[in-house]
Order: structure tokens, then sequence, then C-alpha cells
């Protein structure tokens, strides 16, 4: 079976966390984690990716935040134990490029990249999501501050191409970094999590609730930093508790293969047809006495029934395969809030 | 050997070479080019002295000879990477790229760690678990090829091996990493913990371990040359006529009665071969039992 290839795409407002969530998520699974591996296509990337994370467990140093100019691309495979699962285009998008005007230079390429991506995700800014928890501030200020405003403009444009294209449409996840600040006096983050859901991501991002997508709403964090004023601050390395940086990306595979099951099964009905057809066909070759001068038409359609016998169990054991893959994928992601057909569920 | 700068690879060789050449349970390993054999005995007396090698500065390559009671029994290539290939950027050194080259065609991999560092040391530790990505990529995108794995915690003379904290401090950073050989059916992994000082401990079992699953590896291709030149036999002999002969030999061409010998020499070849396999294979099993793997 080839490994999958997956486009994502990481959009996020400058400083929301994302290139510390990468980090985190690509060093985490580096070393394993449940079952689960990643490494980079390229070994030098990997080197880069892991001096920035020992900087932050030596000294406390946060990766700086992905520059005005230069959005970051990775190739990953992302394994369980030895077995490929995927291997990600991933591309962390500069932090100023949602905020942008629809004139900048490279928002047609943020619009082409989201176009071609089969996984976007939204970066929120827990610290900044954290006041309006508390009832400190209004939605409307939070949803200025979090500057995610044109998001869901751009992935709706983004659906509507790749509809008409006939792909897929894109998973969508909604990363809320910083997760330790959801917490609050009486709050669990599971309560935050769910008013958050319930009563502010349709402002935040109302895409996520477009009947055609199905989104993840996953709290992530690096560590218990609290509330920082300056990013730059370098952080108290005792701190430092990665929670839940896997599981977006475990969705975004989980949705590629569940969104891969209808191809499949449409793929199995025709091989099935098809296999009905030389059945017949066979058997009319077979009929009267001029069956005996139809030997090697015989033979071409014995030999069609059998490669099509093959193809089909072939199928069925990649559909059940893709099936069970699907099952564990989702025990990762068991009690996360999933948005599909407009509607949250756990 | 896939290890950072210090964990001991260039020590390792030259000591596992002494050794062997002294033989151990009938087993011998031969350097095939008088040079490398001389300077591996001189580094390894230079070793038992307590003067250790420097710092391997370019790749070397040593092609070796298994051999088994004097009968030889698989050739091999050994090969030392600069320490800090695995840690450095291709576009930096030219024998990163060729590190990575190498991992990816190895029939083994025996991957080096400073046990005594990772057994105290957080960012030793995290250095060690950056060699399971070297791992991870090497065994992407190749067939499920039997690939034996030892990962060799070396400087065992400074670690306590009875205090489990410290045996459990050094495996912490390839737990992830053996889980996952252990579901596999094609990758065999060990841990073995090494001394290569006055005092040396465990110094053939990489090296052994390696070439057990070297000898079985080779076994089992020889084994499927005797099936398939069975199988062709069979299926040319079952097109023998008396006529194919008449025409062939008319022809000039080789008829399918001498096309079923071929296979039948063939085949019987291939079997002179595995039987010759039988008794290091064993030999290897035996002198290996009670090594725990994963």
């Amino acid at each position: 079976m080839a490994t999958p290839a997956l486009k994502l795409t990481m959009l996020g407002a400058t400083n929301s966390g994302k290139t510390t969530f990468m980090l985190g998520m690509y060093n985490t699974l580096a070393e394993g984690m449940h079952g689960y591996f990643m490494f980079t296509e390229d070994p030098d990337q990997d080197l880069d990716l892991r001096d920035e994370w020992n900087a932050l467990l030596e000294s406390g140093t946060l990766p700086a935040a992905t520059t005005v100019q230069a959005s970051r691309y990775y190739g990953f495979v992302f394994n369980h134990g030895f077995t490929p699962l995927v291997s990600v285009d991933w591309m962390d998008y500069r932090g100023g490029a949602i905020a942008d005007r629809k004139d900048a230079a490279d928002v047609p390429v943020l619009q082409q990249r989201l176009a071609d991506s089969d996984s976007i995700y939204l970066v929120l800014d827990g610290q900044k999501l954290a006041p309006w928890l508390d009832r400190s501030a209004s939605l409307t200020a939070v949803k200025a501050a979090l500057g995610v405003g044109r998001v869901s403009t751009l992935v709706q444009r983004a659906v509507t191409e790749r509809s008409g294209r006939g792909l897929p449409v894109p998973s969508f996840v909604v990363v809320v970094t910083k997760a330790d600040l959801l917490r609050g006096p009486g709050r669990t983050l599971r309560a935050a999590l769910d008013r958050l859901v319930h009563e502010a991501l349709e402002d935040l991002a109302p895409i996520a609730f477009n009947p055609d997508i199905t989104a993840l709403v996953c709290p992530v964090k690096v560590g218990n930093f609290g509330v920082r004023q300056d990013p730059a601050t370098p952080v108290n390395i005792s701190d430092i508790d990665p929670v839940g940086l896997h599981r977006p990306t475990i969705f975004s595979l989980m949705h590629y293969l569940s969104e891969g099951m209808g191809a499949r099964e449409a793929e199995q009905a025709s091989r099935t047809a098809s296999r009905s057809a030389a059945d017949q066909q066979l058997l009319e070759l077979n009929q009267g006495f001029l069956a005996f001068f139809r030997g090697n038409r015989i033979a071409a359609a014995q030999q069609r029934v059998k490669d099509l016998d093959d193809a089909l169990e072939r199928g069925r054991q990649e559909y059940a395969a893709n099936q069970n893959l699907i099952g564990r994928l989702m025990q990762e992601l068991a009690g996360h809030p999933v948005i599909k057909n407009g509607k949250v569920e756990r | 050997m896939l290890g950072h700068s210090g964990a001991g690879k260039t020590t390792y060789v030259s000591l596992m070479y002494a050794e062997m050449q002294q033989g151990v349970a009938g087993f011998r390993v031969q350097a095939n080019d008088h040079g490398h054999h001389e300077q591996l005995l001189r580094d390894a007396r230079q070793i038992r002295a307590s003067r250790y090698p420097p710092a391997t500065r370019q790749r070397a390559s040593y092609d070796l000879t298994l051999s088994y009671n004097g009968s030889q029994v698989l050739p091999f290539t050994w090969r030392d990477h600069r320490g800090g290939a695995a840690s450095g950027r291709s576009t930096d050194a030219a024998d990163v790229a060729q590190l990575t080259a190498d991992l990816k065609e190895a029939d083994g991999i025996v991957v080096f760690v400073d046990g005594a560092a990772v057994s105290r040391d957080h960012a030793a530790s995290r250095m060690a678990a950056r060699l399971s990505s070297h791992v991870l990529r090497a065994m992407h995108e190749r067939a499920e090829v039997l690939t034996p794995l030892v990962i060799a915690a070396t400087k065992a003379d400074l670690i306590d091996l009875d205090d489990e904290k410290v045996t459990g401090a050094i495996f912490a950073p390839f737990e992830e990493l053996a889980k996952a050989v252990a579901e596999t059916r094609h990758i065999v992994g060990t841990i073995i913990p090494v001394s290569c000082g006055p005092s040396p401990l465990n110094v053939v079992v990489p090296v052994l371990w390696s070439l057990r699953f070297g000898v079985t590896g080779m076994a089992m291709r020889l084994n499927a040359k005797v099936e398939a030149s069975a199988s062709a036999m069979t299926s040319a002999a079952a097109k023998d006529t008396l006529t194919d002969r008449i025409v062939s030999w008319w022809r000039d061409e080789p008829s399918w009665a001498s096309i079923a010998e071929d296979h039948r020499k063939a085949g019987l070849r291939a079997l002179q071969q595995l039987q010759v396999l039988i008794p290091p294979a064993e030999g290897l099993e035996a002198l290996l039992e009670g090594i725990h793997y994963f």
C-alpha cells in the first residue's frame, strides 16, 4: 500500500504559539509517543528542529516567531512503529499573512496553498482567549486580539475551489495553544473548551461549522508557563510539560483516510461490477460448439476473472487495514470536540 | 556503526577485531586488507594499555570475513563514521549524507551511545534519542529486509549495572524505538552494555549479533534460490519431450532437458552453500543464547 501524501498548512497570528506547537509536536513524536513516530525526510531539518527544542529545554528559549518574510516548509514522515502512515508537506505560514490586506504580495500564494491543502490548522493563542473565559474581555475584543478575522473567508474560498476541482474538503483543526491558561478558578480545561466551542467558535472561526467541513478543537501546551507579557523572555525549564501536541496530526491523518474510504468503496463496487461482467463473458464464451475454438479467448477471460479476484481481495485487505488504523487513531482523540455537519460531537 | 562523537565507535572496532582475531568458540574475523589488520591490532594494543585512539576524522570502511572452524562463512563490511556525521548538517560536510546513504544500505545497524553519560546527563540522553530518527529514516522506503539492530551502551565499566535506575536511564531514550522494533518481524534488536577498557565486557556481542542475522539472511536467500531452482527444474522437465530434444539438437539450442539439468545443478550448488551455513548458524545461536532481544 503506497504511503499517502498529505499537504498541511498552519495559520495563526504572530506569537500565537504555532511555531512552538510545531516544534513540540515534532520533538515529542521524534522520540515516539504511543507507538507513533515522526521524522523529517531531510536530516538537516531534524537537526534544526531538535536544536531549537534543546534551546527550550536547556535555557528556556522559545523559538523565534515565523518572520514576516519567511514561511517555513517541512517534509515529515509519520509512522506507526516502522510502518509509514503518511508523509506530510507541512507549511508554517508566516504569522502576519492572515492579517494582510488582500492585495499583499503573497496572499494569492497563501490562497493557492490553502486550495492545495488536505488539512488546515488555525492556531489560536490561549493566552488571548483567557480574558474572555474570565469574563473580563468581550468576544469582539478577543477576536480582534486573535487577529483571525479573515481565516474563515480564506478557508471557504479554498473549500469552494477544491470542490470545483473534485477534491475532498480539507479537515480543519482549531489548535488552542497555551492550554494551561484556559483553566481558571473553578473552571476545568474541559469546561473552558466547551464554552469556547459552544459560545465563541462560531464567531471566531465560522468555517468550523460549515456543513461540509469536519473540524477538531484541540487544546495543546508545551508547558505551564503562565501569562507572559514578553514572548522573548525565557521560560522556566521546570515548567515544560508537553500535552496533546500529537493529536492535530492524528486527526488530519484520520480525516484523510476517512475521506479516502468513500473512494475505496466506489473502487471496490466498480471492481465487483467488472467481475460480474467478466463472469458473464466467460459463461457466453463457454456456450455452444464454437467454445472448442475459443481456447485463447476463454483463457484470457479466465485470467481477467482471476486478476479481478486478486484486486478485490487486495482492496478488501487495504480497506480493513485502513478501518483498523482509523479506529486506533480515533482512540487518541477520545473526548475532544469534533464539529461535523455543523454540529459538535465528542 | 551509528553514534555521536566520543561514544567509542573507533575504540570498539579495534578491540572487537582483536578479540575476534583470537577466536571465539570457533569463530574468527579476518581483515581482507593487511594494512587494516595491522592498524586494528596496533590500536587494540594501545587501548588495552588505556591509550585510546583519536576520534575518527573521516569514514573508515573495513572489509572483513567471518570464518567458523577454519571455513570462510560470510564476507562483511564494517563502517566507522566520524562521530560528528550523526549530528552534522549535510551542508557542512560530505560525510553526513554518506552516513545517511550507508544506513539505508546497511544489513545491520549498531548504535553506539556513551552509556555512562546517558545514565547521568539529560542532554546526553536527548542526544542519544536523536539517533532513533536516523534508524527510522534508514528503515523507511526499503522492503522488510531482516535487519539486526544493536544498541551498544559503551563505557559500561563506569556504570553500576546492578542499579536499575541507572540501567533504566540508559534504556529510556530508546524505549519507544524498542517497542516499535518488537512489533516488527523483520528487525531484531538488543541493547548491550559494552566496555572496551582494560576489563572488556561484551565486546564481541554486537558484531556476533549482527553476523548471526547476516548468516540467517544469507541462508534465507540461498533457501529461496534452492526453491526457485527446484521449481524451475520441475517446470522445464515437464516440457521435455523427444521431439524437443531432436529439434533443439537440430537448431543448436538448449533443450528443456538440459535447462532442467542446469537448474538442478544451480539448486544443488545453492543447497551445498546452504548446508555450509548450518553449523555456524547453530554455533552463533548457542553463543548468543540468553541475550535478551526486542
